[in-house]
């Protein structure tokens, strides 16, 4: 996150005349409301989101359970505020480690160039070309279903996709006048990556960001939804849409809240991402 | 056989149904949201059709159709029996009628059992089915890593005596050794296969045996199939042109397959899975909800009693008091599930109640108390079910609730399947969701209880629990050899007893074992045996298909 | 050319080396054993030392490496530990299943990607362009189990359209095959849709304002002509390594669908192989999904030589 407050900081000013839109705002809006739920889940006036068999199974909407309450009487909306918990912490933590791994690497091989940068590209081509979700999945069930274990192994399929994007972009603008000038007066290769080049890539960065959130928070919900996430009874989205969807006789709309709670967190996380994108003229690519 | 026509009468004469009645009977009613489910019982009166393919969504793989090499369980069995016949077979009433053996006798103190093979009968590829096929295959099971353990610690040997017979000499007498020839979990050596494809290693993907149906081919997690065995020794049968097993571990899975009409028939052990696939538009059903032929299977937690804190008996009882099963089956089994809180059924003449300890928060709390002033708290405990299938995490996170609110800590973990089974055979956990102990003779669960099979520390150990208890190993051994129906009926209500003061197990509630079938499929449950009487139908998910037809 | 292609074909035995080493190692040191799951309820201690031996797997792990090697260079990935069926017969009904969900949910993402990218950059920014670029992100947005399980619960249960699960080989029988196919591949496809959208739009915007396209517009050439004959062919370079990639990744992200609809592919057969500790199985997918990921990649700059002189150029002289 450092990373990209200094990039905006270090004046890479946003073209004039652009503007972000009201649709990114909304979708701001919603992220805001997620993380602030997220993190003040404790200090709303919600039910544990644990305590089963304390409420009637099943129940409709009502001022106790806004959302009703699942099969063994747990509150619905209590599990998707608590659920987002362990969504965001992957989303963030994962792409956090796949930017700063994968980001510093890429970096210096795109600057530095040489061996190094044959070196490290092979590597992280090894890595690409393993499968990585499959990956995830064996070090999450041998190495125990914990929130670190599924940050770290989602980490490590981010990783090399980072040190592409920001190698690629890096090398660009290696080759830039800028830089040339900065090398001229002898500024050094650390002030020069840190003074010149991290900042370009940053603004081409923070769009892809956003997107790579998204898609952490899709894999952790796939994993979950099949079992190989976090264990129970920490709530999280791809439980709660499993566990409603085998219940869907008995609560037929039960799998629609987790759902929608997934599908605008991840629609809002691309939707504001390309919005960045846009208003910082980054060109599309493929992350 | 009268031992167990005298089971079986107990168990009709107690009336299970009375006691279960009034759970079935709810279930009806919430079932009953499709006045067009038809409740047959799964037997048909009508001509049977001929042709067709019958397709059957199973709740497992198996890793094998191997009798000596691989694992039947529920879904094993059901499968074997397409392939394979057992030397015996169930009958509605309990006792044991020939079915692939012209006849299975004994000397009067059970240690030579002489077993008589049917005459004319080959096997798929041509081979003769006769007294050296049947040695071959108990020689295999004798001389298996795998299976042996069952046999090995009783039989002796296995002798040919005649063209058609042999013998099986036993180190000691083995009273009930017919119902495993009956062939159900844990007798799997009572199906016959080739002698060649014994010798020939290949049994595991190819499957030769006497059965209904000759192989077809396996692609694992996808299908096993089979084609009507049109030489088959029970002519006319059977009656459909090929079976087509599909495994969907998956509860939902198959619910939807069932309703979605990808299979023809499935099992399941799950309530609302149940009740949501047999609402399907003529879909027909057959459960275990109004009592069973045998002994049922349990739905409990299995403790690890050699690993602290589980070892301490005050901590199980807390346990076991912290449960409050109504509620738990509430909420789990739409509260259709009644509780035996033995591995016997209510009022069979197994049962005995020596004060199992029921719901009571106050005394779990002081029991954790307790303990706590003695060894430090707090106690923390683990709990575990296989992953993969949502049905399991709701189960498990009731339970949790309850343990909590008895003072104990917690920890819920999600296993994968295999490393499951593995996990508790290493003893490698604390408290393990687990279901167990359907038989058609409670011998069918020596090993499973004796302290015999109690492993070394961190090795493999056959009883599960590791439960080492005297007084059980001399009720098990009676049970075993004594030929007195009364000898062994005290034997196993002394086990009823010895299991609610050791706690190993913690019982949530008696397994519903279920068969929904489309409206398609006619006369799935009803099983002629070849002396002409009726033979057991749907048992612990297994159901007879020679006499199905599909219309 | 040539030697463009030797060289990246060459750098497959390095890669695939070091993949299987790691997974060897991988499979090998974490926690889980086939034997104990071989051995099953059944097994005593003696059964279990027995198997082991049988299986080999009482040697030196460098040992059991080494020997798994020289199996390999002979064509012999091995056998399963658990149902013995030998991995390559495996792999071969799980490769076929994987790569026709793969392909032709990107084949449909593309066919429903294409109109919508050309529609949208020939007149870009306008309502046309706003609304698909929301609806594709939205398509892309959508979790595969939710859209899944809404499909089974319409088209399988409600109507007795298709089947809510299973799989049948293409070769045994393709109309069942097709039936089967069309829940998962919609399912799957339509993730992809924005990914192909977003990349053919801005390609194609950026095609249409370049000098040759006015000039063609100019001499009063239709629309359609110049679409197909002058916008695309620039933009078919950063779509086949696009698809490439794309299909690279979704060989193992097809694990969600291969869940939902329980089809036996490559990710599905991996779980299994996974929970039952089953090694070779393990060991043989993964190198198969390496491969076909290098080689894919292969293929793509190939195709991308041949269609931009400049990277054969380079590549000739590299």
């Amino acid at each position: 996150m450092m990373l990209i407050r200094r990039g905006r900081g270090s004046g890479v000013a946003a073209p004039s005349g652009k503007k972000l839109g009201w649709s990114f705002w909304l979708c701001i809006g919603w992220l805001t409301v997620v993380i602030l739920g997220a993190i003040f889940a404790n200090l709303l006036p919600l039910p544990d989101p644990t305590a089963a068999l304390g409420a009637p199974q099943n129940l409709g909407p009502s001022i106790h359970h806004l959302l009703g309450t699942d099969k063994i009487g747990q509150d619905v909306l209590s599990q998707i505020v608590f659920g987002s918990r362990v969504s965001l912490a992957v989303g963030f933590g994962a792409t956090a480690i796949g930017l700063v791994i994968g980001g510093g690497l890429g970096l210096v091989s795109g600057f530095v160039g040489g061996w190094i940068d044959a070196f490290l590209n092979s590597v992280s081509l090894i890595f690409l070309s393993f499968p990585g979700i499959i990956l995830a999945i064996a070090l999450v069930t041998f190495a125990g279903h914990k929130l670190g274990v599924i940050v770290v192994a989602l980490g490590i399929v981010a990783t090399p996709l980072v040190f592409r994007l920001v190698r690629t972009s890096a090398q660009s603008f290696a080759q830039r006048e800028f830089v040339a000038a900065a090398r001229a007066l002898g500024a050094s290769g650390i002030r020069i990556v840190f003074r010149e080049i991290l900042p370009n890539v940053a603004t081409t960065l923070v769009a892809y960001l956003f997107m790579a959130v998204g898609i952490m928070i899709f894999v952790e919900a796939a994993l979950s939804f099949i079992g190989v996430s976090v264990p129970p009874p920490t709530p999280t989205w791809g439980v709660s849409i499993d566990q409603a969807v085998s219940d869907l006789q008995s609560n037929s709309i039960l799998w629609i809240w987790p759902s929608l709670a997934l599908f605008f967190t991840i629609l809002s996380l691309n939707v504001a991402g390309d919005a960045i994108r846009k208003f910082f003229g980054v060109k599309e690519s493929f992350l | 056989m009268d031992r167990r026509r005298f089971l079986a009468g107990g168990f009709r004469v107690a009336g299970a149904a009375a006691l279960v009645g009034g759970a079935a009977g709810l279930l009806d009613a919430c079932g009953s949201s499709s006045p067009a489910t038809r409740n047959t019982g799964g037997v048909a009166t009508g001509t049977p059709r001929r042709g067709g393919n019958l397709r059957i969504g199973t709740e497992a793989e198996v890793n094998g159709m191997d009798p000596a090499n691989s694992d039947f369980d529920a879904t094993g069995i059901m499968y074997a029996r397409a392939f394979y016949d057992p030397l015996l077979a169930t009958a509605a009433d309990g006792s044991s009628r020939p079915y692939l053996a012209e006849s299975v006798t004994h000397n009067p103190d059970y240690t030579v059992w002489t077993i008589v093979a049917r005459a004319g009968v080959t096997f798929h590829d041509g081979t003769d089915f006769d007294a050296n096929a049947m040695a071959a295959n108990f020689h295999a099971h004798l001389a298996s890593p795998i299976t042996g353990a069952a046999l090995d610690p009783m039989v002796d040997d296995v002798i040919v005596v005649g063209p058609q017979a042999v013998e099986i000499r036993m180190k000691s007498p083995w009273v009930p050794f017919d119902s495993y020839l009956c062939g159900w979990v844990g007798g799997q050596f009572a199906y016959m296969a080739s002698p060649k494809a014994i010798a020939g290693g290949s049994l595991g993907d190819h499957p030769v045996g006497t059965g209904p149906f000759v192989f077809g081919g396996w692609e694992p997690n996808q299908h096993m199939t089979g084609t009507r065995n049109g030489n088959y020794w029970r002519s006319g049968m059977p009656y459909v042109d090929s079976v087509t097993f599909r495994p969907m571990p998956d509860e939902q899975e198959r619910a939807n397959a069932m309703l979605a009409g990808d299979i023809d028939a499935m099992h399941t052990t799950d309530v609302s899975h149940y009740l949501e696939a047999r609402a399907g538009r003529g879909f027909s059903y057959v459960d275990n909800l109004r009592g069973e032929v045998g002994e049922p299977d349990q739905q409990f937690l299995m403790v690890n009693t050699r690993k602290a804190p589980y070892d301490d008996l005050r901590l199980r009882q807390a346990l076991a008091y912290a449960i409050d099963t109504t509620t738990y089956n509430r909420f789990a089994n739409q509260g259709v599930t009644p509780v035996d809180f033995s591995p016997f059924a209510r009022g069979t003449s197994y049962y005995s109640d020596n004060g199992y300890p029921r719901y009571d928060l106050a005394k779990a709390k002081a029991l954790v108390a307790d303990y706590v002033a003695e060894k430090g708290g707090p106690v923390t405990i683990d709990l575990g079910i296989p992953g993969g299938n949502s049905v399991n995490t709701t189960e498990m996170n009731a339970m949790a609730e309850m343990f909590r609110r008895a003072g104990f800590v917690v920890r819920e973990q999600q296993v994968l399947q295999a490393e499951y089974i593995l996990k508790a055979l290493q003893g490698d956990y604390g408290l393990f969701f687990w279901r167990q102990f359907g038989s058609t003779d409670p011998d069918q669960n020596f090993n499973w209880w004796s302290s015999t099979m109690v492993g070394p520390e961190g090795g493999i150990s056959l009883n599960l629990s590791r439960n080492a208890d005297p007084q059980i190993d001399r009720a098990l051994s009676t049970g075993r050899s004594d030929p007195d129906p009364a000898a062994r009926t005290a034997a196993y209500r002394a086990i009823s007893e010895r299991l609610d003061v050791d706690l190993p197990f913690l019982w949530n509630n008696r397994a519903l074992w279920a068969v929904v079938a489309g409206p398609n499929l006619a006369n799935y449950n009803s099983y002629r045996l070849p002396d002409g009487s009726t033979g057991l139908g749907m048992k612990v998910g297994v159901f007879p298909i020679v006499n199905a037809w599909l219309t | 050319m040539k030697r463009f292609v030797l060289t990246r074909l060459a750098a497959l035995v390095p890669i695939s080396l070091i993949v299987s080493f790691f997974t060897f190692l991988l499979t090998h040191l974490l926690p889980g054993n086939p034997v104990d799951v071989i051995c099953g309820t059944g097994c005593t201690a003696a059964g279990h030392a027995q198997l082991a031996h049988q299986m080999g797997l009482d040697r030196p792990i460098l040992t059991q490496y080494w020997l798994y090697l020289d199996h390999v260079a002979h064509g012999n990935l091995g056998k399963s530990y658990l149902d013995g069926e030998t991995v390559a017969h495996a792999l071969g009904q799980q490769v076929p299943a994987t790569l026709e969900l793969v392909l032709a949910s990107q084949i449909l993402a593309v066919l429903v990607a294409l109109p919508l990218a050309i529609f949208s950059a020939l007149r870009p920014g306008a309502r046309f362009d706003r609304v698909s670029a929301q609806v594709s992100y939205g398509f892309f947005s959508l979790p595969a189990m939710v859209l899944g399980v809404f499909l089974v619960e319409v088209f399988a249960i409600k109507i007795h359209g298709f089947p809510a699960t299973g799989y049948t080989a293409l070769t045994a029988n393709p109309i069942q095959n097709l039936h089967d196919m069309v829940l998962p591949v919609i399912t799957f496809g339509v993730g992809s849709v924005a990914i192909y959208y977003r990349i053919l739009r801005s390609d194609l915007v950026a095609t249409f304002q370049e000098d040759y396209i006015t000039m063609a517009r100019a001499k009063g050439l239709p629309t359609r002509y110049i679409v197909l004959r002058h916008g695309l062919r620039p933009s078919l370079l950063n779509f086949v390594t696009l698809a490439a990639q794309s299909i690279g990744f979704q060989l193992s992200g097809a694990f969600i669908i291969e869940f939902l609809f329980q089809i036996p592919g490559l990710a599905y057969g991996m779980i299994n192989a996974i929970g039952s500790s089953d090694y070779l199985r393990v060991q043989g997918t993964v190198l198969v999904i390496t491969i076909s990921f290098v080689v894919l990649n292969l293929a793509a700059d190939v195709l991308n030589a041949f269609l931009d002189p400049r990277i054969r150029r380079q590549g000739a002289a590299a």
